[in-house]
């Protein structure tokens, strides 16, 4: 049961990088794999402020700027030098790699007996990721309303649509790439202060994570046949938390720590699959 | 007005110059609705996207109202420029409310602040305006715009053309996608925004009928240039069957 609560509590803490994959691939339609960087990154910039006894309050938006700094990078190579945002997405990847081990110094950084935004109560970590979730649902939700955000929706929508509308859509994404990023450095903030400790290896292959809520959150509303904004984003909440309890579970069951990548490509595969052979006909 | 000198576009395709635009001199009056004839490969396509500022000429310049306008992005220059494209997706944003992309074009000369737009005044201007058309669309602001359609959508970005500040309307075979009933309606409502703003338009189109019977200013593009050039008067003069006769 602990191993549940703990899954829950982990993947309200995985909902930024949700809601960064859900801008970058759903509202977008870019696929950025900064992610596994600028997730360390969110980190690496948490473990140094926090041993530097910098205040708990101050490091959320350390971090925040640091993943969008990451996000500008990518965005400004992919539409300035016209690379694919995927490569360009790659190459700031790798190159984060780097800035994380100057940034850290070291590939290791454990908290012990540091303050953080968690504590020892399992209850009030749950509480308190959810509610650091809730009002990021609330604030993206609001911004994807306004004007600008009506404008960004229409970015991934229709190219020549929002170029007719007088929108600077390179700016546009370059902004939206750092939105993303920066939610993504705050979900690796988070988790370090949740497990105690920033590695320089904690964020390979946390774009699936991403991705898998992404993906879990919309199967949903195509079941439930009903989409708003306000719905799209809680369902990748949603697909956050499921796809975590979805790992305990396995490997409560039995399943060794070291297949754990390889059970999550697979889940995300299936549900792929199964999505894309159940709404064949519709499409 | 709208003043193009010597205006010329080269593609280059695996080491080929092609010349879709060649040295074009044109000045388009406010209230001159152009309509531009011409095969494929003429080059009528490409003048519209210089103009547009889609494609970068290669020389040449375009001004607009004295002021010079070839180095403004597209972006820049839809603060008064609206388009009507041949593909009645390309207008409009489909998976965006009606609502969504009426507030969007009702922005299009201005900046999109962090402020929530779409209020109930404006919902209420939207469906009185959306309401005109006739065709019940102003109970339906909030569906996505893509589930209407092609006919509807592109009815839609006409007015959403007129949403915001427009000297000059760019159509490119505005209704070559839709059915003749749906064409008709499109092309009768544009020409009615063009006379009752007195502002410029440029179509370009394939079908004679309508070049025939809207606009009043005609051109016949061939090979990247303008071989044939008539004014209001001219035109009324020419009948269906002449302009049959141009493209034997």
């Amino acid at each position: 049961m602990d191993a549940l609560f703990a899954a829950i509590t982990q993947g309200l803490a995985y909902a930024a990088l949700a809601l960064g994959i859900f801008l970058t691939l759903k509202i977008f339609n870019i696929p950025d794999i900064t992610t596994d960087g600028s997730y360390t990154l969110g980190g690496a910039i948490t473990a140094v402020a926090l041993s530097a006894h910098v205040p708990v309050v101050w490091v959320f938006p350390m971090a925040f700027a640091g993943g969008a700094l990451a996000g500008v990078a990518t965005g400004v190579i992919h539409t300035r030098l016209n690379i694919n945002p995927l490569l360009a997405g790659i190459l700031v990847m790798i190159a984060l790699y780097s800035v994380n081990l100057f940034i850290m110094g070291r590939s290791n950084i454990p908290l012990t007996d540091l303050s953080s935004f968690f504590s020892d109560s399992s209850v009030t970590n749950f509480i308190k990721a959810f509610a650091f979730a809730l009002v990021l649902i609330l604030l993206i939700t609001l911004l994807l309303k306004t004007d600008f955000g009506i404008a960004m929706r229409a970015s991934g929508n229709s190219e020549s649509m929002v170029l007719a509308m007088g929108v600077n859509i390179e700016k546009m994404k370059i902004t939206g790439l750092a939105l993303a990023n920066a939610l993504t450095a705050l979900s690796g903030s988070l988790m370090v202060q949740y497990q105690g400790f920033a590695d320089i290896n904690m964020g390979v292959g946390i774009v699936i994570s991403g991705l898998a809520a992404v993906i879990l959150g919309e199967s949903f509303i195509r079941l439930a046949k009903k989409s708003s904004l306000l719905l799209n984003i809680v369902m990748a909440v949603a697909g956050s938390v499921i796809f975590r309890v979805l790992l305990a579970l396995a490997l409560l069951a039995g399943l060794p720590p070291q297949a754990l990548k390889l059970v999550t490509a697979l889940i995300v595969l299936s549900i792929i699959a199964v999505l894309k052979i159940s709404f064949r006909e519709r499409t | 007005m709208i003043k193009i000198d010597g205006l010329t576009k080269i593609f280059n395709s695996n080491g080929h110059d092609i010349v879709a635009v060649d040295n074009i001199d044109l000045t388009i009056q406010p209230a001159e609705f152009v309509i531009i004839l011409g095969t494929n490969g003429s080059g009528k396509s490409t003048l519209l996207n210089l103009l547009a500022g889609s494609l970068v000429p290669t020389a040449g310049s375009i001004f607009f109202d004295q002021k010079e306008i070839t180095s403004l992005k597209e972006y820049q220059r839809s603060a008064f420029i609206a388009r009507l494209f041949q593909n009645p997706l390309a207008g409009t944003a489909s998976e965006l409310s009606i609502i969504d992309n009426f507030r969007l074009a009702a922005l299009r000369s201005k900046s999109r602040k962090l402020i929530l737009g779409n209020t109930k005044s404006f919902e209420e201007k939207v469906k009185h305006k959306v309401s005109l058309l006739q065709l019940g669309l102003e109970e339906k602001l909030h569906q996505p715009i893509g589930s209407l359609s092609g006919g509807q959508r592109q009815a839609l970005t006409l007015l959403m053309a007129t949403m915001d500040n427009m000297q000059l309307l760019l159509m490119d075979e505005p209704t070559s996608a839709l059915d003749p009933r749906s064409a008709e309606r499109v092309m009768e409502l544009a020409s009615r925004f063009i006379g009752e703003l007195g502002i410029s338009a440029i179509m370009v189109t394939h079908s004679l009928k309508e070049a025939h019977r809207y606009g009043n200013r005609i051109i016949q593009m061939d090979q990247g240039r303008i071989i044939k050039n008539f004014n209001e008067s001219e035109k009324r003069q020419i009948s269906l069957q002449q302009m049959i006769e141009w493209f034997a």
